[in-house]
């Protein structure tokens, strides 16, 4: 790439709408797909682009982030050429403290990219999975002299409202900008993926940021749109905001289908393995009287019992009799003898009791009465490490919380309840 | 240091490419990962790998050691091959003269002890204690042997162990052993009496090996002390016993070394970026082991798929070792099978061991209603066209 491009990855989000998945971890660090966390995918696309400097800027429980990220190593970032620096908030000129939005995270990090001198900057978030070149990305924009080239994605009328959404005319000019509205203006949704020329970047966060202006797609960019040169570059494939538990569960499912468009084995995900002794698990052992089928299942599980389209992390164990089903396991949860586990998001480290039974897979009303508008899918969400006992029923839509013990579970669970 | 250049004939296709250390073990090691997970869990921090017989595949695994925490400024793994120079004879002419040719980098770190070890072979020990056995007795030589039936004539070096643990006997390879007790080519000496019987060795030697000729010696002239080990144990030779036990590994306790928490290198297996192993819809699987990157859809028994092994819908395996980047394709058999890394099992094709296994090379390929039968062998890189047959003892062209 003749043109020097420097990555800047938001990394910061607290995804609240993930709830108790990203309570104690930043939504990019959350798993996936069995091996990987949700920031995999943007660092891989980085790496196969050949962006050689990324600066990934933290702020929510960066701990576990910074852990996976460690030297960058693992998507080659690491060496004489290249370099992946986790940039925290930090206090300096002027007082700046938290990240105020997405261009002022930029702003406060000007001189990172000062240092590198780029001719372009690439502005990504952390916490969507889909594949894409952004060496594609960058030859449009050099040839249509951009001063901002947005990433754009066709969606589904009904969806629109969930997105930023813009209007382009001729050869991909945007030419109108419309925040998360109800109005139906365009289905053309922005993916938060965002080249920058490197001295209009600078100018922009230099112009908005001391006014209280500081998100891109709120502020910076409606603003730029009379002035500068902004186009659209097309994508297509899949591409999923994983913000929500119900479409973590849906992009954690499509990760079993290839014809969804998520196809781990094209797309060559890296990630860094060495987190919690994962190097050393040994293969999957799959027992006499197991059954599996549609699943993805990690190093070091052991299944004795059946599991049927789920994504099963490492060191998970599915002891004799017992279901697993439509479900998405991390590391290291038992599933004890004869229970059954439907529907359900189970965080690291819980341990199921024998012939317990997680989520009825026929209810799916009656949404979780606490958290109405994070779980009414029908699944179940147990946090990091918590234990049931033997011979309990938990219902569907159900959200049961982090390092509980049995004692916590006296009684069966009725539907859209909440343990925490 | 690490005697790894040893050329291998029992392993059949396994070892026409590669050293016995770098042999595929597991699922998703090479043999070398056991002593070099030992060594890094024992706090050895400085390693020599001694290599001479097909060293490439090994060098690309084990690389400068890093999966093993081999970096950094005080712990380093090196490769140590033959070379010539000043004086220095050229092929390593036995498992001695291996080390005499390298006493410049014992030299170097100058250490109190010296451990010579075998690499190939399955087990897991904490060589903590036994150097401390061997500090407390002041022992020029500790062996490390275990009790096991040695046959007759042994297989292995055999030693008899008096007060102590003092080794008051020891043959090579005897006819009649005069003890249970093999030598598990495990040896830690004191660096002095190693640098003295190897300088003595290079001058007055025949076969330049340590245990037919400086270990016997020091037996009778030295302090030599055995440590006996209780710990699991696996031979992986001949290919029999290799794939006895990928068999075993498959049964509750069937294998003495456990087989987790074992560090392997994963990059070098184009590994690193594998995802978890694919079970389709039509995945039908028992009693197997299936390494990451794995795409199952048909049916596969007590068999032991290694990384990145396609079995397509309608394939049956069973019984069978399939290495990195196998494919079946649909409606072929595979039984009683070792199939090295990358062959491709053509449609309908047959490649069904009995008594005998069967085995195939890597980069083999099977082309649609092939027949293997037992015994038989199809080389590394051949290409058997559409509808052949081979037979017992026949090998592919």
């Amino acid at each position: 790439m003749s043109h020097r491009v420097v990555a800047m990855l938001l990394a910061g989000g607290k995804g609240s709408r993930l709830n108790l998945i990203a309570a104690k971890r930043a939504k990019p660090a959350v798993p996936f797909a069995g091996l990987f966390r949700i920031i995999d995918f943007t660092l891989t696309n980085v790496m196969q682009s050949g962006i050689r400097h990324v600066g990934v800027m933290t702020q929510y429980r960066p701990t576990s982030l910074m852990e996976h990220l460690g030297d960058g190593e693992s998507w080659d970032l690491s060496g004489r050429a290249s370099r992946l620096k986790v940039l925290p908030p930090h206090i300096g000129h002027g007082g700046s403290d938290w990240y105020k939005g997405t261009a002022d995270a930029v702003f406060q990090n000007l001189r990172f990219l000062d240092n590198l001198q780029p001719d372009h900057v690439l502005v990504l978030s952390g916490d969507h999975i889909y594949h894409m070149r952004y060496d594609e990305m960058l030859e449009q924009h050099v040839s249509t002299r951009a001063d901002l080239t947005m990433a754009a994605l066709e969606v589904p009328w009904e969806d629109t409202s969930r997105f930023g959404v813009m209007v382009t005319a001729g050869q991909g000019e945007v030419t109108r900008f419309v925040e998360k509205s109800p109005e139906r203006v365009s289905n053309l949704a922005n993916m938060g993926v965002y080249l920058f020329r490197y001295s209009t970047l600078v100018d922009e966060v230099r112009r908005h940021c001391p006014e209280g202006r500081y998100d891109f797609g709120a502020h910076v960019i409606p603003d730029m749109l009379e002035r500068r040169r902004v186009y659209a570059h097309r994508f297509q494939g899949y591409w999923r905001d994983v913000g929500t538990l119900d479409s973590y569960w849906a992009a954690n499912m499509d990760a079993l289908d290839s014809h969804s468009g998520l196809d781990l084995d094209r797309w060559r995900v890296r990630t860094n393995l060495e987190g919690r002794g994962q190097v050393f698990h040994p293969p999957v052992t799959i027992d006499g009287e197991a059954r599996v089928s549609n699943s993805l299942v990690s190093r070091g599980c052991r299944i004795q019992g059946t599991v049927k389209d789920s994504v099963l992390s490492p060191g998970v164990q599915v002891m004799p009799g017992a279901v697993v089903q439509g479900s998405v396991v991390m590391h290291d949860c038992v599933i004890g003898e004869g229970a059954r586990v439907q529907r359900a998001i189970l965080d690291k480290d819980v341990v199921v009791g024998n012939r317990t039974r997680l989520c009825r897979p026929d209810v799916t009303d009656g949404a979780n009465v606490d958290f109405p508008s994070h779980l009414s899918g029908g699944i179940t969400v147990v946090g990091k490490g918590t234990r049931f006992p033997a011979g309990r029923t938990i219902g569907a839509n159900v959200l049961v919380g982090t390092g509980l013990d049995e004692e916590a579970f006296p009684t069966d669970v009725p539907d859209g309840q909440s343990v925490v | 240091m690490v005697l790894a250049g040893g050329q291998v004939d029992s392993m059949g296709v396994l070892t026409a490419h590669r050293s016995m250390a770098a042999v595929p073990v597991g699922g998703l090691f090479r043999v070398v990962d056991f002593l070099l997970t030992n060594l890094s869990e024992s706090g050895a921090r400085r390693v020599g790998i001694l290599s001479q017989y097909r060293p490439s595949s090994l060098m690309d695994h084990v690389g400068i050691g890093r999966p093993w925490d081999y970096n950094g400024r005080t712990r380093e793994l090196a490769f140590l091959p033959p070379f010539q120079g000043t004086g220095a004879l050229d092929w390593y002419r036995g498992t001695a003269d291996a080390v005499y040719q390298n006493l410049h980098y014992i030299e170097r770190y100058a250490p109190s002890e010296v451990m010579v070890l075998s690499g190939d072979h399955v087990y897991r020990m904490d060589y903590g204690p036994i150097i401390e056995g061997h500090r407390r007795r002041n022992a020029d030589l500790t062996m490390v042997f275990k009790r096991m039936d040695c046959g007759r004539p042994s297989r292995y070096g055999v030693g008899v162990l008096g007060d102590d643990n003092r080794v008051t006997d020891y043959q090579e390879k005897p006819d009649d052993p005069k003890s249970d007790l093999a030598s598990l080519t495990i040896y830690v000496f004191r660096t002095g009496a190693l640098l003295a019987r190897l300088a003595e060795n290079a001058t007055t030697g025949r076969t330049f090996h340590l245990y037919d000729e400086v270990i016997p010696r020091m037996v009778a002239e030295d302090r030599v002390f055995g440590h006996v080990f209780e710990g699991g144990w696996e031979y992986v030779r001949p290919l029999a016993a290799w794939h006895d036990l990928h068999m075993r590994l498959l049964e509750p306790d069937g294998v003495s070394v456990p087989m987790d928490h074992v560090r392997t290198q994963l990059e070098e297996q184009g590994l690193g970026d594998a995802q978890a192993a694919f079970f389709a819809p039509s995945a039908d699987v028992k009693r197997s082991r299936i390494a990451p990157g794995c795409h199952v859809a048909g049916r596969v028994r007590s068999s032991v798929l290694f990384g990145r092994v396609t079995v397509e819908k309608g394939a049956r395996v069973e019984d069978s070792v399939l290495l990195n980047g196998t494919v079946v394709r649909k409606g072929a058999r595979v039984s009683r099978a070792v199939v090295d890394k990358r062959g491709t099992i053509g449609e309908d094709a047959r490649l069904e061991g009995g008594d005998e296994l069967v085995s195939m090379g890597k980069f083999a390929r099977l082309g649609a209603g092939v027949r293997v039968n037992q015994g038989a062998v199809v080389a590394s890189r051949a290409d058997v066209p559409d509808g052949t047959t081979i037979d017992r003892g026949g090998t592919s062209p």
